[in-house]
């Protein structure tokens, strides 16, 4: 054996010991985690051998779970993994993320039709129950791949259909159009959702549908407040070095003022929040979102006696008229707003008085639509 | 367990690799391995581990027999017992259900299954214990003496679930006694890395392609013929990167493994194909089955019927389906073909297209072999040649090509020896440091992939 050749075995053995021994070692004593916060799951706990009897086949299973999730540099190798599949072997979309100029996607390859009718008859449904006396408008908020997917050559919802179904079988409601007030720009670059600064065009197209566009509060009467970073849940998911985003909320004598009440998750009970309409504390949580309405609330009051008219606004929504409803604080004496994915439609009515005469805004993306089962 | 696992790679193999290199001497090296083969058998199939030493007892038990009265009538009727034991735990747990179903579906009864779950890799350990105890018979082999050395061949982990199908005799001197010298571990990693890498990298991507295939329902003549190929590349690297990392673990142990694959897809024909994909278990049936019945010593018409039964063997082995016994009934009858008069015409086509034959019949295997039963077998083919109306071209065939096509063409060109022959022409010294560097870059990038929870399931564990 020539020396270079017992050079090339040590080598060899070496990197093997070091990478497989190395990391084995390191996940013997590093303390375990609770949470993945790029995946915003818990993580998997050493499975307790006492539970399982000797012949469960279970335990391995989890005890594979545990390792993978337990893995020292677990996020490092994720990286490893999206920069392979993107870069190495050239693939469309890593973890089913792709990015363009910056901003993440996330591929929508199967548009759900029966959802969007079930979606059309829901609203109709609930709209023959509930808000027959009332003014129904109802809108739908395209999604980031609405702007950028055909051109990039990408999958993504059959956005036609989508409209032609929710305009054609929606006829109780309405229906404003609000997809030329939008554009990618207007939405984060690492996060499903769309920018609150951006969204005057479109609460202006709103308004005007609605009769209160007088009433909306102008855009140099807000004060912005920004957070940063802002990682959004593209970002986590994407597991790429991408730059995070800003999150800027928008404050105006109307949202200082209003008095935000909503269900405490351990009560049951409605009560008054504390913070407004944003809480800018919960910037530091899983997602950064969460500053507006706090998140995902099924039902949240928003009063303001300082409102331009005493007319009351219902929002059907979901995490993206968090950050809508505020910007139409000023307009209404009272906001309420409904996340359907949260309410059993029947049980609607013991919670929330209609008011006859009011407007109604039922407005959600076509992520929403496309899972509309979830509303019931 | 999964070599392709984290608990494999990170848990079991340091441990087993740290007591192994401390223990003195082959008999408690044996030991060593023996514990950790039934260890890694018990955290897949815990119940089953204990079929796997009755395997082993029992083969141990019959092959002292049969050598203590060598030549006798006892011998023979021993020989037999071992092999209706062998082959009622396979047939038992492999085709019971199998056979209800069958009859269910021909008389129209509703005799119930079992629902008894197949033991992992029962057909590999069956059909090791069998060449041995025959192998005795035949006086090939000697009576292992030692249980724990007959039980270490019977359950080594490194081949226990997948192969290669390692016989006796194979093995049977460095059970008594192995070196391990520097040669054998260097090398034996390499091959454990790169078909780590053949697995993770390659097959476990391709296989990601089929399931979104299957789940597509934008299907199109385009999608079928990409999912035929790259069908075809998952199961040669799945199958091939397994056996890679058994012949590693292997040499890293101080045994010399069979190999199993000798890049099968350059053949240019399906006979020259069988002697390249799956040589262990081709070598097994044509010793201990297709020789036995007389080969092709004998007439014509007994000799294309031998070929017939080893086929129709050969697909049954490889699952309890209808669609796998297609499968060898289409190799054999294309063995059978290339014998009587096609091998001819084809010996005088140019290279180019007896590849082309090869691939074309190969590919159309697969599909066959991964299809939901008979009815899948159609509507898959079918679907190859525009049956049921698809269009030529889908939206979803042409973004998965786009977003699959590099890893593909990839694959294509791994499967060729092109790659080796570009390696084998690299300086040595060049060698010294890109050796070691490859090896660090496969591990890392296939944790990587392992870690992010990827599809690592193993085809040939059904089997």
């Amino acid at each position: 054996m020539t020396k270079l050749l017992k050079v090339k075995y040590w080598l060899t053995i070496g990197v093997f010991v070091l990478v497989i021994f190395g990391l084995s070692v390191t996940a013997m004593f590093l303390p375990d985690k609770d949470v993945s916060e790029s995946e915003r799951r818990e993580l998997t706990k050493m499975p307790d051998v006492v539970e399982y009897s000797v012949f469960d086949r279970e335990f391995s299973e989890e005890l594979e779970s545990y390792n993978l999730d337990q893995f020292p540099g677990r996020e490092l190798f994720r990286t490893v993994n999206s920069v392979f599949r993107l870069y190495g072997i050239g693939q469309m979309d890593a973890n089913g993320l792709w990015i363009k100029n910056g901003t993440v996607f996330k591929t929508e390859t199967s548009t759900n039709l029966d959802q969007i009718h079930y979606a059309a008859r829901y609203y109709t449904s609930l709209i023959d129950t509930y808000l027959k006396d009332c003014n129904v408008y109802f809108s739908v908020i395209p999604d980031k791949n609405y702007f950028a997917a055909e051109e990039n050559g990408y999958p993504h919802l059959d956005y036609d259909e989508i409209y032609r179904i929710m305009t054609e079988e929606l006829t109780a409601a309405q229906y404003i159009d609000i997809r030329d007030t939008l554009e990618i720009g207007k939405y984060y670059r690492t996060d499903t959702h769309w920018r609150q600064p951006e969204l005057f065009d479109t609460v202006a197209r709103l308004g005007e549908a609605m009769g209160i566009r007088d009433a909306l509060t102008p855009a140099d009467a807000y004060t912005p407040h920004t957070l940063t970073p802002f990682k959004g849940v593209y970002m986590y998911q994407a597991a790429l070095p991408i730059r995070a985003d800003d999150l800027t909320y928008l404050t105006s004598a109307y949202t200082d003022s209003a008095k935000v009440r909503w269900v405490d998750t351990k009560t049951f009970k409605i009560v008054e929040n504390g913070d407004g309409v944003y809480t800018p504390d919960r910037f530091a949580g899983t997602d950064g979102y969460e500053v507006f309405l706090g998140g995902t609330q099924p039902l949240i009051f928003i009063e303001n006696e300082d409102a331009k008219t005493d007319k009351e606004l219902y929002i059907f929504r979901d995490s993206f008229g968090s950050s809508l409803t505020p910007l139409f604080t000023g307009a209404y004496k009272k906001i309420t707003v409904i996340d359907m994915r949260y309410i059993t439609s029947a049980f609607l009515g013991t919670m929330v008085d209609f008011t006859p005469g009011s407007d109604v805004l039922i407005i959600n993306s076509t992520l929403t639509l496309n899972s509309a089962s979830n509303m019931r | 367990m999964l070599f392709s696992g984290a608990t494999f790679l990170y848990a079991f193999l340091p441990i087993v690799l740290l007591l192994y290199a401390c223990a003195p001497g082959v008999k408690a090296k044996n030991y060593v391995l023996l514990l950790a083969s039934l260890v890694f058998y018990f955290f897949g199939e815990p119940v089953y581990v204990l079929l796997l030493i009755f395997s082993s007892v029992s083969d141990w038990l019959h092959s002292i027999y049969i050598e203590k009265h060598r030549g006798e009538k006892k011998a023979k009727i021993a020989l037999i017992s071992s092999i209706v034991i062998n082959l009622g735990m396979l047939g038992f747990f492999k085709y019971t259900d199998f056979l209800i179903g069958t009859v269910n579906s021909i008389l129209g009864t509703a005799i119930p299954k079992t629902g008894v779950p197949l033991p992992i890799g029962i057909s590999f350990f069956t059909f090791q214990t069998m060449s041995y105890t025959i192998d005795v018979y035949r006086g090939r082999a000697h009576a292992q003496k030692d249980l724990s050395t007959m039980a270490t061949f019977v359950c080594l982990f490194p081949q226990l679930i997948a192969g290669p199908i390692v016989r006796y005799v194979d093995v049977a001197a460095e059970l008594e006694e192995r070196h391990h010298s520097l040669e054998d571990v260097a090398l034996g990693i390499r091959r454990f890395a790169f078909g780590l890498g053949k697995k993770v990298m390659i097959a476990n991507i391709m296989g990601e392609f089929t399931q979104v295939f299957r789940d597509s329902s934008d299907k199109s003549v385009l999608f079928f013929w990409v999912y035929a190929i790259a069908y075809s590349l998952q199961i040669y690297f799945d199958f091939s990167g397994y056996s890679d990392m058994a012949i590693g673990l292997g040499r890293i142990f101080g045994f010399k493994f069979p190999e199993n694959f000798n890049y099968p897809y350059i053949s240019k024909s399906i006979t020259e194909f069988w002697r390249r994909w799956h040589m262990t278990l081709g070598g097994w049936f044509r010793d201990y089955v297709y020789i036995p019945l007389g080969g092709n010593r004998t007439t014509k018409l007994k000799w294309l019927r031998n070929i017939a039964i080893v086929w129709i063997l050969t697909g049954a082995w490889h699952g309890a389906e209808w669609n796998f016994v297609l499968w060898g009934v289409l190799f054999g009858v294309l063995l059978i073909i290339e014998k009587l008069w096609l091998g001819k015409i084809l010996d005088k086509l140019p290279g180019v297209f007896r590849h082309i034959y090869v691939l074309f019949v190969v590919v159309l295997s697969f599909v066959i072999f991964n299809a939901q039963g008979l009815s899948g077998v159609v509507s898959d083919i079918g679907g190859l040649f525009g049956a049921g109306g698809i269009p030529l071209v889908s939206a979803a065939a042409v973004y998965n090509l786009r977003s699959y096509g590099v890893a593909i063409i990839l694959a294509v060109i791994g499967a060729t020896p092109l790659p080796k022959w570009l390696y084998g022409k690299l300086h040595e010294g060049a060698k010294v440091a890109l050796e070691p560097l490859a090896t660090a870059a496969l591990l890392i990038v296939c944790t990587a992939l392992i870690i992010n929870g990827s599809f690592n399931p193993f085809l040939y564990f059904r089997f």
